[in-house]
């Protein structure tokens, strides 16, 4: 047992290590380069954020959300997104990772590959633009007429936390086509403009889409579910659901993973 | 005690013949064109404890593919190898912990940041303690001379600084075993002496099993006393270094200097002329007849002095591989 | 007029070669439709009239909108950063055969025209499938007009890209800043939404750069939504921008050029 712990607290080292070297690497290269990063992602969030306001504030309701309920979906997003990238942003960066050399270096390593891999780009500048939307998301939930119960709070949290397992689960299996591949994969921004799709609740897309982003790229599951149980729309047995496809697709990604990890170890040269 | 033992260790690739593009991939999935490449054939060795080892060979002989091997990194197609009592492709953390990789074109030190950043990665992931961490850069760095370039960026290091900090940071865990792949490779000759050095003094003083590979004969000749040939995936020759040129060289050389001058022709009946100039010449005479040509060199040329050579390893070697073609 | 053509055949070869790029980035253009179509579809389920615009017109204009876009704001000049990373190949660059600027405006073309085929492709077949049918301009004047506006986004679009660009002569790292600035210039240029919606006080602001004569004023005169004169006015003014961009421009490039030739040494 105490090897376990002791296992944690060495992994949670790595991370903070690499974490704090790639800081110094932006810091050393540009300042000034991470401002026009941060400013832009807040730049978008803030258009976007006005845009609803200004539109509900004619329509009144979004396919019957009121402002407030529209909002809530769109700062789950946020949340989801800035964090599901904080978290596993080195997917973006596996190609060069494979042609420079370091994957073979890492399997070398005494540390758990994928970890170490999934690691590697930590940006605590990301940080900078979650504290506003965690802020504007805590506003958001308190203006909203619905009231909130702690149970449903409760699955809301967990269903974020199901929500980073699934990006957890597409950011491994991105990088293990890449490792399959060994090609530079630019499907991972396919990703994450399907993931924008869930600025706005998914009840404006039609039915076929709705499923598709259900069960196919799960991403509904990822931010609209959280904001539907909140709002005390979403069924016990789409809760269930929810984290059967979770826990669904972090099975078939792991085991993705490893088969990657076979066959390159298999025909590398 | 044997360290490394490997049995008939095979590794085939079949190399399809691939397009790019996601339809490419597509098409590959359903009809493929293969080449079968053996990149390492039978090959089969045991190393001890201690031992400093050389892999020679051509490029594309095998020697990075048996190391990768030997490490983990590829799985063979047939035969076994044990490493330190671990199968080496199970990856093992308690097998991992007890050797390095050193690659000489790769480099695992982050670029912009100083080197020393990336010593305490390898120390988080390997679980050094502060005591040992700070024993051992202290150390490595005096006896490598780059005490105070730890604090600079990598970028603006050298290349010979470079690759003199890759390997502390390989060493920070103290490993019993070292594999290192044409390590001199991109080197001026004063960083390759440096590194040779170091290599010689890190096995004599710490015991670690060291394992090159080079196509550089000068990597061999100064390190290891025990030299693998390798060719094509096979062994050719596994033994001591200065019993390949009473193996493999069928000649020996004699350097002559002359008190007349004397004609290249006087010169042709004795021998094949490698070298020529009025006063001096060099011969090469085949090893059975070298007792029997000295003397008679001696009673019908004026000499002045003359020397018995071994021809010069790099060209016995050369020798080696154009026969194995 | 070789050399044109010689351009345009590598800049060719390279978009057919990187074509499974340029297809994903028509792609993710299609998802941001299909957010968009659905959004404004759902808004209009229960109004006729918003922003001042009916139902077929707010869906006319985020199709137009998507066209354009990869029409209007993609221009191969995000390269030049990039070459100005390498101080001495940039001068090999600079002493092409053909004049710097003019050799990106001849590859932009090729980008420009390969996207928009591509692109209205793919549109022309979803509308077909999905039995949308989009408006069209009231009268000839107005399509000579609209692609009158164009013309001129497509040149305001350029050197404000060489404009950003020239970040490269003094610093490394300019995506950083090509990003905060496209995406301030796409949304005032009403690529994700006419500018009616948002309040007036930041539409007046936004009306003083020269970023709505990119999308938003075009498709406005497409739509008819401006009188034959107001339409004529725009263009005009989009003229004046064009120039004030095109001194700026080539103003910040001599004096970069001119501080980047002095660095390298």
């Amino acid at each position: 047992m105490s090897n376990f712990k002791f296992s944690i607290l060495k992994y949670c080292k790595v991370w903070l290590r690499l974490g704090k070297m790639r800081f110094q690497e932006y810091y050393i290269q540009s300042r000034l380069h991470s401002l026009f990063l941060i400013s832009g992602k807040l730049v978008r969030f803030s258009f976007f954020f006005i845009f609803i306001i200004a539109l509900l504030t004619k329509t009144q309701t979004l396919a019957g959300f009121s402002l407030y309920q529209t909002l809530l979906f769109f700062m789950t997003f946020n949340l989801i997104d800035i964090t599901s990238q904080f978290f596993f942003r080195s997917a973006y960066a596996i190609g060069w990772m494979i042609n420079k050399g370091e994957v073979d270096f890492i399997l070398t390593q005494p540390i758990n590959s994928l970890f170490r891999i999934i690691s590697d780009n930590i940006d605590f500048l990301d940080l900078a633009t979650l504290a506003p939307v965690i802020m504007v998301l805590g506003l958001v939930i308190t203006r909203l007429q619905t009231p909130i119960t702690s149970t449903n709070f409760i699955l809301y949290i967990l269903l974020c936390f199901n929500a980073l397992l699934i990006a957890f689960s597409i950011h491994v299996a991105i990088i293990a086509l890449s490792i399959l591949t060994q090609e530079i994969s630019s499907e991972i921004w396919i990703y994450r403009d399907l993931m924008t799709m869930t600025r706005f609740p998914i009840d404006i897309y039609s039915r076929s889409i709705q499923l598709v982003l259900t069960f196919l790229v799960p991403i509904a599951v990822m931010v609209s579910f959280p904001a539907k149980v909140l709002l005390e729309v979403l069924s016990w047995q789409w809760i269930i659901l929810a984290f059967l496809i979770g826990a669904i697709s972090f099975g078939v990604s792991i085991r993705f993973w490893h088969f990657a990890l076979r066959k390159y170890s298999s025909i590398s040269t | 005690m044997s360290i490394i033992k490997v049995d008939k260790l095979t590794k085939i690739y079949s190399v399809a013949q691939k397009e790019s593009g996601f339809l490419g991939t597509l098409k590959s999935f359903f009809h493929r064109r293969h080449k079968q490449i053996k990149a390492v054939d039978e090959v089969t060795l045991e190393i001890d404890e201690g031992e400093l080892v050389g892999f020679i060979g051509p490029n594309g002989a095998g020697k990075t593919t048996t190391l990768k091997i030997l490490s983990g990194l590829l799985y063979p197609t047939s035969g076994e190898a044990e490493v330190l009592g671990f199968t080496p492709w199970q990856r093992k953390p308690q097998f991992q912990k007890q050797f390095a990789f050193v690659a000489g074109q790769k480099n695992q030190l982050w670029w912009d940041l100083p080197a020393y950043e990336t010593f305490l990665l390898n120390k988080e992931i390997y679980g050094v303690s502060d005591k040992d961490f700070k024993e051992r850069i202290t150390y490595l760095s005096r006896l490598l001379d780059i005490s105070d370039l730890l604090k600079t960026q990598v970028k603006k290091l050298s290349l010979g600084q470079r690759m003199k900090a890759e390997l502390v940071a390989a060493l920070i865990h103290q490993p019993k075993i070292l594999f290192l792949d044409e390590p001199t490779i991109g080197l001026d000759v004063i960083a390759q002496k440096k590194m040779r050095d170091f290599i010689k003094n890190y096995n004599q003083t710490f015991g670690a099993t060291i394992i090159l590979t080079s196509h550089y004969m000068g990597d061999v000749e100064e390190l290891s006393q025990r030299v693998i040939i390798i060719d094509k995936g096979k062994i050719i020759y596994d033994g001591q270094l200065s019993k390949i040129v009473s193996k493999f060289a069928k000649h020996k050389i004699i350097s002559l200097d002359f008190e007349k001058e004397i004609s290249r022709s006087q010169l042709t009946t004795f021998g094949k002329i490698k070298d020529y100039d009025k006063f001096s010449s060099k011969i090469e005479i085949s090893r059975s007849q070298i007792i029997d040509t000295t003397a008679r060199i001696l009673r019908e040329l004026p000499v002045r002095d003359l020397a018995i050579e071994e021809p010069p390893i790099e060209e016995i070697i050369r020798m080696i591989f154009t026969k194995n073609k | 007029m070789k050399k044109y053509l010689a351009v345009v055949r590598i800049t060719f070869a390279n978009v057919l070669v990187y074509r499974w790029e340029y297809l994903i980035a028509q792609f993710r253009a299609i998802l941001l439709l299909i957010t968009l179509y659905f959004l404004w579809t759902q808004v209009f389920k229960t109004r006729i009239n918003l922003f001042n615009f009916d139902r077929g017109q707010i869906i006319t204009y985020v199709f137009l909108a998507t066209i354009l876009r990869q029409f209007v704001i993609i221009s191969a000049t995000d390269q030049i950063a990039a070459e100005l990373q390498s101080w001495g190949k940039f001068f090999s660059y600079l002493l092409r055969p053909i004049g710097y600027f003019r050799y990106w405006f001849t590859v932009d073309l090729v980008y420009k025209f390969s996207s928009l085929i591509s692109i209205s492709l793919i549109i022309f077949i979803l509308t077909k499938i999905l039995n949308i049918t989009l408006i069209k301009p009231s009268d000839f004047l107005y399509v000579l007009l609209f692609v009158a506006a164009i013309l001129i986004a497509i040149l305001i679009y350029f050197y404000f890209n060489i404009l950003v660009s020239t970040a490269g002569f003094w610093t490394s790292q300019v995506w950083g800043l090509q990003f905060l600035v496209v995406l301030i210039l796409e949304f005032s240029a009403g690529a994700y939404f006419p500018l009616n919606v948002l309040p007036t006080n930041l539409q007046f602001f936004i009306k003083l750069t020269p970023f709505p004569y990119l999308l938003y004023y075009p498709i406005s005169i497409f739509l008819g939504k401006l009188s034959y004169l107001e339409s004529i006015q725009a263009i005009l003014i989009a003229a004046l921008w064009l120039l004030v961009i095109f001194l700026l421009t080539k103003f910040v490039w001599g004096k970069g050029l001119k501080a980047y030739e002095a660095w390298g040494g």
